[in-house]
């Protein structure tokens, strides 16, 4: 037997090749809304949020918000915290506070049908420190390289639980820069008058923001010096787009209690294959909110009261891939930049459409050229205009 | 029927001359020489003609020196085959096939010829006709008459006692399960595990039947003047090989007393094609009726709707932890070490206990002490040999075994990159030395190791290894009474290797073992009552856990201590025949449970969930010292009425209590599942099984059939809150929930044993759930209702055949469906740290497809001569041959924030496979 012939064999012997595994469609079903409530208190000064939503049906993708909820914290202290709503389902503190050391915290929701959910009483367990965010070329399990970010920290807790966030912001330059826009006239359906003008507004650089929605949990609990080292935040590859030009990286580490660690390990874990053979007994996840009066009723969610550390760090795409081979392989948003001569009445179109930006005025037209035989070079508008890709308002935390 | 009869008459007035014919003197040495040739040298020798079909005697060849009248020369000769021979007074040899040519007709054919057929029977072999279909005669062979004791005038007692011990003549084994059963009274009996038997026959002449499932049956007529001995040698039967048999002795499923009792031969299984030609001990349990397990790759049993930890698998009676590779895929015994599987799933004698379910009772087998040979098989996972070999002739010998896969060396030899860190490799071996002391004694030694590696694409190593070992004497005390002792130690222990590159790299281990003594007596104390009776115990060992940091690893080493308890019970049970009809199996077995310190307990507050929160008192116990102390009374009545010689009726009633526990929270048995014993906050588990059952058995064709009923429940079941975390939790309690369980079934079983065309075809409808409820909403399940178990699976069919179409070649067919197992699916989702999330239903609320499998083999066997060196088979077989994906899992994945679903499926695809297995 060949070996070829064997490896058909051996899908079957060692089951763990991917054909083992499929992918298959989510059935229909129906659920009526659970409350899922979405609410870490910090330590820090700032306006705390409370996010409520309903859990939905497996077609759907978007939740439905859970408005018009009175929102409030209260604290063993006799302090009392109202939340306002400020967007659909998410609700700000009226004003800004930072929960106290040694103070109880609960979370007090009444939702515009009558319900009131409480939480279990939180409090803060431990302080939190990073001691480090450290960026560093690497490869990954998979032999891709890559830029690692990895943190240290540490807690005065005594086995530290902890919960990261993190929210990155990478600049984005558009590979094609010129300081002109075409406008153009519509006479009627094919006929179109085109005019140059200067640019309105910044299209070569810009910014963008993108907030983990990975769950990190880490926990010193067993280790020798109850301290987080080199814990795995994110992992970039080396084409990523993200990291073509400069890219910062903000770190949040929560210092949370065990409880809120089990929660979300335990949300990470159901929500995650472990292997083929086995399979972790799935079920309602319980948090610590509840239905006052009915403590049947379900509630999705964790209230925790945490104390937060932030880090920031920046770099280059450069300060890791110097060569002029990383310069070739780095990722680009824009794809294919390939410029394109349409005739007037097609770049009419795709004018009135916004998928074009001007790139040369040819004032002589080619016909035969493989370009096309159009007086204007246009490329697609991703490869011109960045805000496509993000916001060409610098972040104010940036620093070049 | 006409003609028979002349016939017979014919040869009635032939016997006179006969007796001439046969006393002239003949000499034969034979070497390996064909019966052709040696009919020819005996023509040369006195004034006789042979007549015979050249087919009969074609390829039979004998060994061995003859000396003496042409009828013993003859007798001598033909003993081994199946021939007969009749001398005709015209000085013919007639050879027949099977078939007798009697010289003499039934007893009472001629009533008044009584006294000169009884003087003829002395002389000459003489046996009732029997008419069975040809299949059957083949395998019976008859020999001389024996008397037994003395005529003594005027003795006018109605029975006596025969005994005397079976043995198989190839190898000089004694005989275990031998029936013997007393054509004309309609009674019988069976060897123990010595070859022992004793029967209480009247005087006169009876005809002896022996058989046993894989050896030549054995008809003999035997005149029982007094009390004596009648030892039996019974040569093998090769031609049965190719046949799905399950149970052994005629009819023993209807007449013995154990209700829910399974039992097969490992051997005759071989036929029955299973993944990737292995041959496998314990999959084909599942498929007898009431025994599933949750799907392909999981490793646990689940008996009668219970819990895969609550079977207790014996091996030459040592406990076998996981008797699994790989997962689950394989069974960790050695088919060819592996002689029988004994599954008490409803009566459980109260020689047994430990577990609630059920005992796999798996013998290895017996050693030959005559000759040398052994078995080797070649397949596309492993390969296997087994040896037997004689250390002092027919006194002692020794069988070793093993079994290794090659999947590593095919894992690297592929160019796949997908399976570069991934491996897997195990085997097993087996070692059996028996040694036979004086006439009763034995001494027996059994060890077994199982060994299994693996890593999945990981950097996370697992590996999981069984050891037993055991000594043991049986023994006799009396004619009527014997015992074993038996010295056992088992252990089961797992490692993780995490080797990552990070602070986290550690390797963890977990071991249980357990040193167990034992003593059980027989005693047939009179005719109707059968003894038995004895005490054991066994000092668990368990080490919950241990880690150590790798190199660069941040982490500390955890070692938690030791937790030690006793098992121990005393038990008694007669089985006793109230009268011929009744026959009842009543013991009862006390059993106790300490733990053993050093320990520490903790106090909950009650009447308060068990948390860290709510501990009030902390006990700390000193070494030796008992923590908790767990027992009680386990009734095991189980009981036969006859309805008729071949339909009884069977009812029991069984209570059982555990008090170790594995610990779980995946849907299915995995190798690295722990086992905790019961302390002060975890009780034992407890379960009662009513069952009754309906037996019936047609002689021709040899059909048996079979319906049982049962209802079981138990308490303290234990089971756990969603994502609790169980590895290096030394108090448990705070994440387990104890709850009830509640099964029930019907089982159907129809088996035909015999004939060209066999097999069996098992339902089972049965439910199986469980219950969780508390005062407080986290300890609850599914609100507290009942729900059904993981593996409740409600219609459960399995049909196995095997047609035989020539003596060589035959076909074999599993059709396997069961309803699709319970399963907990998303039933919505929502969005938490901007990621989506799925929303649960209750635990168990669907299930996944029904699962329905066929496998195709056929079975190419070598020819049968009796002289040639070996016995070759060679099996190909296609496992799933419709391809059917059979889903074994669905779960739900967060992928880049997205809920994505995924089925996973162990064989999805046809499997084909050769192997080859050569006996020598």
């Amino acid at each position: 037997m060949r070996l070829k012939n064997l490896k058909y064999l051996l899908c079957a012997f060692v089951l763990f090749s991917l054909g083992c595994i499929e992918e298959i469609p989510l059935e229909a079903d129906t659920s009526q809304g659970i409350l899922v409530v979405e609410a870490l208190i910090s330590n820090k000064l700032i306006r705390q949020k409370v996010k409520l939503t309903r859990s939905f049906t497996l077609e759907q993708s978007i939740p439905e918000f859970e408005e018009n909820a009175n929102v409030k914290v209260v604290g063993d202290d006799g302090s009392s915290f109202i939340f306002s709503e400020v967007s659909e389902g998410n609700y700000l503190s009226n004003s800004p506070f930072a929960a106290q050391p040694g103070v109880k915290y609960m979370l007090d929701i009444t939702t515009q049908d009558g319900q009131n959910y409480r939480s279990e009483e939180e409090q803060i367990i431990g302080t939190s420190e990073i001691d480090n965010v450290d960026a560093k070329r690497t490869q990954n399990r998979d032999g891709e390289t890559g830029v690692l970010i990895t943190v240290d920290g540490q807690s005065s807790a005594e086995n530290g639980f902890y919960l990261y966030q993190y929210t990155e912001t990478y600049k984005i330059i558009s590979p094609n820069q010129v300081n002109e826009d075409l406008t153009y006239t519509k006479i009627d359906n094919s006929t179109y008058v085109f005019e140059l003008v200067p640019k309105q507004k910044e299209e070569k650089i810009c910014y963008n923001t993108n907030i983990g929605n990975s769950i990190l949990v880490a926990s010193t609990e067993g280790l020798q010096d109850k301290r987080v080292r080199d814990f795995e935040l994110r992992f970039l590859s080396q084409e990523n787009p993200n990291i073509a030009h400069r890219y910062s990286i903000n770190v949040s580490q929560y210092v949370v209690s065990n409880a809120t660690f089990r929660f979300y390990s335990t949300l990470k874990e159901l929500s995650q294959s472990s292997n083929v053979f086995v399979q972790n007994q799935p079920g309602f996840l319980e948090g610590n909110l509840y239905e006052v009066g009915n403590r049947d009723n379900k509630v999705i969610g964790f209230f925790s009261v945490v104390s937060l550390a932030e880090k920031r760090i920046f770099f280059d795409y450069e300060d890791f891939f110097p060569s002029e081979e990383d310069e070739k392989i780095k990722g680009s948003f824009a794809g294919n930049c390939d410029p394109t001569r349409p005739l007037s009445d097609e770049l009419g179109r795709l004018l009135e459409r916004g998928s074009v930006k001007f790139l040369e005025d040819m004032i002589i037209p080619e016909p035969d050229h493989p370009e096309g035989g159009g007086v204007y070079r246009v490329v697609p508008t991703r490869c011109m205009d960045c805000t496509v890709h993000g916001t060409n308002i610098k972040p104010d935390f940036w620093i070049e | 029927m006409k003609k028979l009869l002349s016939l017979l008459v014919y040869i009635f007035f032939l016997q006179v001359l006969e007796a001439q014919t046969a006393t002239e003197m003949v000499h034969v040495t034979s070497k390996e020489q064909s019966l052709f040739d040696i009919f020819e040298s005996i023509e040369s020798q006195v004034e006789v003609s042979f007549f015979y079909a050249d087919s009969w005697i074609e390829g039979v060849t004998v060994t061995g020196d003859f000396k003496g009248t042409l009828y013993n020369v003859l007798s001598g000769i033909l003993e081994d085959t199946p021939l007969n021979f009749f001398i005709t007074q015209d000085r013919r040899v007639i050879i027949t096939k099977n078939n007798l040519i009697y010289s003499s007709l039934p007893e009472g054919f001629f009533s008044k010829q009584k006294d000169s057929i009884q003087v003829l029977a002395l002389e000459q072999p003489r046996a009732d006709p029997f008419f069975y279909d040809s299949q059957k005669i083949e395998d019976t062979r008859f020999v001389n008459t024996v008397r037994i004791g003395k005529e003594v005038l005027g003795r006018t007692k109605q029975s006596y006692t025969v005994s005397g011990i079976a043995i198989n003549q190839d190898s000089g084994n004694p005989l275990q399960d031998l029936s013997i059963l007393v054509e004309d009274l309609g009674i019988g009996t069976s060897t123990d595990e010595n070859g022992y038997y004793e029967i209480n026959l009247p005087q006169g002449e009876h005809t002896v039947k022996s058989s046993l499932l894989g050896m030549q049956t054995l008809v003999q007529k035997v005149i029982v003047y007094s009390g004596g001995e009648l030892n039996l040698s019974l040569s093998e039967n090769y031609q049965q090989l190719g046949e799905v048999l399950l149970n052994s002795g005629a009819n023993a499923n209807v007449e013995d007393a154990t209700a829910g009792s399974e039992k097969y031969n490992v051997e005759e299984n071989k036929n029955i094609p299973l993944v990737l030609g292995e041959r496998d001990v314990l999959k084909i349990a599942a498929t007898l009726p009431g025994i599933s397990t949750v799907g392909e790759s999981a490793s646990g049993y689940n008996v009668r709707g219970s819990r895969s930890d609550q079977n207790l698998f014996l091996l030459d009676g040592g406990v076998i932890y996981n008797p699994s590779h790989f997962f689950g895929i394989f069974s960790a015994l050695n088919p060819f070490t592996t002689e029988s599987v004994e599954i008490f799933k409803g009566h459980m004698p109260a020689r047994f206990g430990g577990r609630l379910a059920s005992v796999f009772d798996i013998e290895s087998k017996t050693p030959t002490t005559t000759d040398f040979n052994g078995e080797a098989s070649i397949g596309p996972v492993t390969s296997s040999l087994m040896l037997q070999i004689p250390v002092v002739k027919e006194k002692s010998g020794i069988m070793v075994g093993g079994r290794a896969t090659y999947s590593d060396y095919i894992l690297r030899a592929l160019d796949e990159e997908s399976l570069d860190n991934s491996s897997a490799s195990f085997y097993d071996i087996s070692l059996k030395y028996d040694h036979k002391l004086g006439r009763y004694g034995r001494f027996k030694a059994s060890a077994y190791t199982s060994q299994d590696r693996f890593s999945i694409n990981s950097d996370s190593v697992y590996a999981y290894q069984n050891i037993m070992a055991n000594v043991s004497y049986a023994f006799r005390l009396s004619e009527k009474s014997r015992g074993e002792a038996l010295l056992s130690h088992s252990r089961y222990n797992f490692e993780i290797d995490y080797d990552s590159q990070n602070q986290n790299a550690f390797a963890q281990d977990y071991a249980i073992a357990e040193s167990a003594l034992r003593f059980d007596m027989i005693s047939k104390s009179s005719e109707r009552h059968n003894l038995r009776y004895g005490l054991n115990t066994k000092l668990y060992s368990i080490n919950p856990g241990s880690l150590d940091p790798l190199s660069k690893s941040n982490l500390q080493p955890i070692t938690l201590d030791n937790k030690k308890g006793f098992e121990s019970a005393i038990y008694f049970s007669d089985e006793f025949e109230i009268n011929e009809k009744l026959l009842v199996e009543a013991g009862l077995r006390l059993s106790m449970f300490n733990l053993v310190g050093p320990a520490t307990q903790r106090i909950y507050e009650e009447g308060l969930p068990k948390s860290d929160e709510t501990v009030s008192d902390v006990i700390e116990y000193e070494s030796g010292e008992f923590a908790q102390t767990y027992g009680g009374p386990e009734f095991r009545i189980s009981s036969r009425y006859l309805l008729s010689r071949t339909f009884s009726v069977k009812a029991s009633y069984n209570n059982t209590l555990q008090y170790i526990h594995t610990l779980s929270n995946n849907t299915a048995a995995s190798p690295i599942d722990i086992y905790t014993l019961s302390d002060r906050n975890i009780e034992p588990q407890r379960s009662q099984q009513v069952s009754l059952g309906f037996y019936k058995n047609f002689d021709a064709p040899l059909l048996e059939l079979s319906l049982e009923g049962y209802y079981k429940t138990s308490t303290n079941l234990i089971d756990f809150k969603t994502g609790a975390s169980l590895f290096f939790n030394e108090y448990i309690e705070t994440e387990a929930l104890q709850g009830n369980g509640r099964s029930y079934g019907v089982e159907f079983l129809i088996r035909k044993e015999a004939g060209d065309f066999n097999g069996y075809l098992s339902y089972t409808f049965s439910r199986s759930l469980q219950q969780f409820d508390s005062l407080f909403g986290e300890n609850r399940i599914n609100e507290g209702e009942y729900f059904p178990t993981n593996y409740d699976k409600p219609h459960d069919i399995s049909l196995i055949t095997n047609y035989r179409l020539t003596k060589r070649f035959s076909f074999s067919g599993n059709i396997v469906y069961q309803t699709g197992r319970p399963v907990t699916f998303p039933i919505g989702k929502y969005i938490y740290n901007n990621a989506e999330y799925v929303v649960y239903s209750d635990r168990n609320q669907f299930r996944i497809p029904d699962y329905y499998r066929l496998d195709l083999g056929v079975n190419i066997e070598g020819n049968h001569k009796k002289n040639k060196l070996g016995h070759s088979f060679i099996n190909i077989s296609v496992y799933n041959v419709l391809g059917r994906n059979n889903p074994y899992a669905v779960y739900f994945v967060t992928d880049a924030g997205e809920v994505k679903a995924y089925q996973s499926s162990i064989f999805s695809v046809p499997v084909p496979t050769i192997t080859y297995n050569f006996k020598f």
